[in-house]
């Protein structure tokens, strides 16, 4: 494969892992942000600043941008949460909107917008990338069926119930909420990694959109769902550069044709290309049996 | 039947993204360049009319015999001025198209990604990207081998206005008013306001605005406070319009002097009286005895409905130019290392606005200066001066 | 602003009251477009992302619907055109995007995410075909300000406040005082009850939908007079109708004006003051605040979210 192939994948898989992020808040907590980009922000900028400013191995100050990351999720869930949940989405996203003007206004650390580049180069930036999709892939899998997961998935459908059994929901959300936005964190750092330059606009308000359409397309509540959605779904709009439909490029219409792709699902298949269903082997040979036995039944 | 046509879809999709590998170069085939341009995304006002004059020359290149008998072909890709999808864009046509040079965008945010990947894979690319971040590495000053600009870079720009306002307009008291979120305008400002203050004159008033901000008049009245008789004024031409308003709202009436998205239509947007503004203008484009660059401009606008003369085609044409100029001096017109020596050697070259450029030690230029533009009590752009920093 | 006859006393009252009364303008501008949010959102209780969209979109109308003319037609005739392209474009992307949300009756959150593909949608859409030429609205007035004393205000200003006020009205009185808005305010506490007291609760969404679409339309045309006209527009502006609703209680279209121009005001001063850069810090952190104080919004009255 050549660093055209093994570049897109790593896109796919940083939108993956930024997705998987995504998919614990809304998931597991029925939480709806729109700002997940600027914990990616303050994870990607903390690691590489701080690494190049002291010197410090950015392994280091990679585990410093994570938890910084955490902190501030912290710090924006408690008075947050106390709200009504339509309040979310929209304080979130004001807070990416502040992200992007601090990072323009510390630009004595940050450069600004002209944006944070030289990010040293990093060996097999490939298989950390594929290895900690991997692991996290594995961890929100994990925590899905753990006993915290599937009480957060209780208190997502029933809220009121939740609570008279004791179940202590305010703080289930913001864990749940520093979990998510410490994986998007992640998915900050590997970005700077694999660009080698961070720039306050490749953390718009349009990335945090996209990851959020991106995990219902899949299927709210289906990790591998959401997973693979964020995975093709990346990588669609790429293959369209070479596309031609009646001599016009569809290069410029790369962005409008994943919408109206959303769109369809919305009008379709209104939960999601799985629904709720999670993809597994046993599942597709499952499926291809029905779909066997159903053409032997034509016959 | 749903499900049988999502899973051939993906199929399909995996399929697009890695079956076509990479293509063979043939040593009497014609050469692959690239252009990678903004399309689409925020700057596509300027990306596509680079594209365009990009193409341009390349046909007529092909249609004067081509790179001694060897046609070129151009591959476009659109970069969105976004980091990801420039890289993505640069190593479809490294790794997969296999050109051989690339022609860049007049933004430098994608271009920044790139300076050490050209340099590993041996493509030159030769553009617009005037931040000076594009072309030399800030930390230890060393020019990056394979990044060429075509352009006075924006520390020039900025201090070539900076001069004429001083020496030609007797600004004494400067104000600038940006938007800092703006790359474009950032590399811009911040060595105007240099330069200033190194000529031992006052900046009076530093004000700002972000993409979300659309009423500057607090700025504005600030600056009237601050009593400059000068503004510097820079971001794209929708923000330019507003604040230049803004200013003559607040009562402000020195003299405004800004980057070069003021040139048409902009007199037409504003709601006052357009009077004492000059602005940087890299050609002087509605001069058919200079260069060819009127030429170029009224042929873009007549092929796409453009209705004002956009100077990005410019750029376009004179980054293919060079580009080139350096092919045809080459024994192999393919081979990236020899491309990017030969345009370094870059000397007394006629680009499209009649300017002669040479490449100096940075892979900048020296040798081009800046128009100085205003526009007359009938609201056409008139060129008053050249400026050159020395 | 240095008449010499002024002391520097009455100078600097002149500059607050100049900053005051720029910031009621710009407050209109936001109440514009918080109501064309919270219109949406009183009923159908979801942040409608579309709406920033829209008003590109509409801009654009507007001005093409103005350029066939030889001699531009007056103002209101293209606003009152214009609204009526925002109605028809609005009950277009409910026909598209939300028709079969409410069909399949799925949870508020798609419609979160319909909005925002189809904001996203519009904005690319209008990237890519109409960033070439950057259009303007022809001029309404000779000359841009009038003197009111030593102040100086903006006669575009003016207009685009008078007409803010008077649509606001307008519709509060539609909403409050009318037989439609006695409907409206059912199926905004209860969709299910008022379709059993005979309200037809979808016709009532379409009426919702077009009034969110004409006042795109109108917020359209007149971002585009005082901005100009390019696909950035309303999407660049989005967030601060998001605040001045957020602010003013979800879904109150009163506590969304008023917040709006306390959003206007603050902004303008605090600009002034400390600059521009740390605004989005500065109303974040206002929005946190009064949320934190007075969760109910400006107004303290919402419908209460059901369990």
């Amino acid at each position: 494969m050549n660093n055209y192939q093994l570049g897109l994948i790593m896109n796919s898989c940083i939108s993956v892992i930024g997705v998987t992020g995504v998919f614990i808040i809304t998931s597991l907590a029925g939480m709806f942000s729109l700002g997940q980009a600027a914990y990616m922000a303050i994870s990607a900028y903390i690691t590489f600043v701080v690494a190049k400013m002291f010197g410090i191995p950015l392994i280091l100050t990679a585990i410093l941008g994570l938890a910084v990351s955490g902190l501030c999720a912290y710090i924006i869930a408690v008075p947050t949460l106390k709200l009504r949940k339509d309040y979310f989405a929209l304080i979130t996203m004001g807070f990416g909107e502040m992200m992007a003007s601090i990072i323009v206004m510390l630009d004595k650390y940050t450069n600004g917008s002209i944006g944070f580049s030289r990010i040293p180069k990093v060996k097999n930036v490939f298989w950390i990338v594929v290895g900690l999709t991997v692991f996290v892939l594995f961890f929100a899998w994990a925590l899905k069926r753990s006993r915290f997961g599937r009480m957060c998935i209780a208190l997502k459908t029933d809220e009121t119930a939740a609570k008279s059994f004791g179940v202590d929901t305010y703080r289930m959300k913001i864990t749940v909420y520093v979990i998510g936005s410490v994986i998007c964190g992640l998915a900050g750092i590997l970005y700077g990694l694999k660009n080698r330059v961070i720039t306050p606009d490749g953390f718009s308000w349009n990335l945090s959109a996209e990851m959020q359409i991106f995990l219902f397309f899949g299927g709210t509540n289906s990790l591998t769902g959401s997973a693979l959605s964020a995975f093709f779904l990346k990588l669609i709009p790429e293959t369209l550069r070479t596309v031609r439909i009646f001599g016009i490029s569809l290069q410029e219409f790369r962005t409008v044709s994943y919408g109206l792709m959303i769109l369809l699902v919305i009008n379709f298949r209104p939960n999601g290309i799985l629904g709720t269903k999670e993809f597994t082997w046993k599942g597709l040979v499952a499926f291809f049996r029905r779909l066997f036995a159903k053409k032997e039944a034509k016959k | 039947m749903k499900k049988t046509i999502s899973c051939l879809l993906v199929l399909l999709v995996a399929f697009a993204v890695f079956a076509n590998g990479a293509q063979e170069v043939k040593s009497d085939g014609p050469i692959k360049i690239g252009s990678i341009q903004d399309l689409s995304g925020s700057a596509s006002n300027a990306g596509q009319p680079n594209a365009w004059g990009a193409e341009y020359a390349v046909k007529v290149i092909n249609e004067n015999g081509g790179i001694n008998g060897r046609m070129i072909e151009i591959y476009t890709q659109d970069c969105k001025n976004d980091v990801t999808e420039g890289l993505n864009a640069y190593h479809k046509l490294v790794d997969e198209i296999n050109v051989c040079a690339i022609i860049g965008p007049a933004l430098s945010n994608p271009a920044s990604a790139w300076v050490e990947l050209a340099g590993e894979d041996q493509v030159p690319i030769v553009g617009h990207f005037m931040d000076e971040i594009c072309t030399t590495n800030p930390d230890n000053g060393a020019t990056y081998e394979y990044m060429f600009l075509c352009e006075p870079s924006c520390a020039q720009q900025a201090e070539d206005l900076a001069e004429y306002a001083i020496k030609e307009l007797g600004s004494k008291k400067f104000a600038v008013l940006y938007n800092p979120s703006n790359a474009f305008a950032k590399a811009q400002t911040d060595p105007f306001v240099k330069y200033v203050v190194a000529q031992g004159l006052e900046v009076s008033a530093n004000e700002t605005f972000g993409w979300a901000d659309k009423d500057y008049s607090a700025q504005a009245l600030k600056i009237v406070a601050s009593g400059a008789d000068t503004v510097f004024l820079s971001d794209y031409l929708a923000q330019m319009v507003i604040a230049y308003d803004a200013l003559r709202d607040a009562g402000f009436t020195g003299k405004v002097v800004g980057a070069n998205t003021m040139a048409p239509p902009f007199a037409n947007q504003v709601k006052n009286t357009v009077y004492d503004c000059y602005f940087l203008q890299n050609y002087d484009m509605l001069n058919p005895s200079v260069g060819n660059i009127n030429e170029l401009v009224t042929a873009h606008m007549q092929a796409t409905g453009t209705t004002s003369p956009q100077v990005n085609v410019g750029f376009g044409w004179d980054a293919v130019l060079v580009l080139t100029e350096a092919m045809k001096k080459a024994k192999d017109p393919t081979d990236g290392a020899e491309l990017a020596s030969l345009i370094a050697q870059t000397k007394d070259l006629e680009l499209s606005g009649g300017v002669k450029i040479t490449m100096n030690a940075s892979h900048r230029t020296d040798t081009m200066g800046m128009y100085i533009a205003t526009y007359d009590a009938d609201k056409n752009m008139v060129i008053v001066g050249y400026e050159k920093v020395e | 602003m240095t008449s010499s006859g002024l002391s520097s006393h009455q100078h600097k009252i002149n500059m607050w009251l100049q900053l005051l009364i720029n910031g009621i303008c710009l407050g209109a501008v936001y109440a514009l477009i918080a109501v064309g949010f919270a219109i949406v959102f009183s009923v159908l209780k979801f942040s409608n992302f579309a709406h920033g969209g829209m008003i590109s979109a509409c801009a654009f109308m507007g001005y093409f619907f103005q350029a066939r003319f030889k001699t531009a037609p007056p103002i209101w005739v293209t606003i009152i055109v214009t609204a009526l392209c925002g109605v028809v474009f609005a009950l277009f992307l409910d026909m598209i995007a939300y028709k079969s949300i409410r069909k399949h009756k799925s949870p508020n959150i798609y419609y979160f995410l319909a909005s925002l593909t189809i904001s996203i949608i519009i904005t690319s859409i209008l990237n890519v075909f109409f960033s070439k030429n950057p259009l303007a609205f022809p001029m309404i007035f000779k000359t841009t300000t009038f003197s009111v004393g030593s102040l100086k205000v903006s006669k575009m200003d003016t207009m685009i406040l008078v007409i803010s006020v008077v649509i606001l009205v307008a519709l509060m009185f539609l909403i409050n005082k009318t037989k439609i808005g006695l409907a409206m305010r059912a199926v905004a506490i209860n969709p299910d009850t008022s379709k059993l007291m005979g309200i037809n609760s979808s016709l009532i969404l379409v009426m919702i939908f077009s009034i969110a679409g004409s006042l795109a339309g109108v917020s359209g045309v007149l971002l585009g007079c005082k901005y100009g006209v390019y696909p950035d527009l309303g999407q660049t502006m989005m967030v601060k109708g998001f605040i001045a609703s957020v602010i003013g209680g979800l879904g109150s279209l009163g506590g969304a004006i008023a917040a709006a121009f306390l959003l206007g005001i603050i902004e303008m001063f605090w600009t002034f003051l400390f600059g521009s850069l740390s605004t989005p810090v500065m109303t974040f952190v206002v929005m946190l605040l009064f949320l934190f104080v007075r969760p109910q919004g400006i107004s303290g009255k919402f419908a209460k979210e059901k369990v």
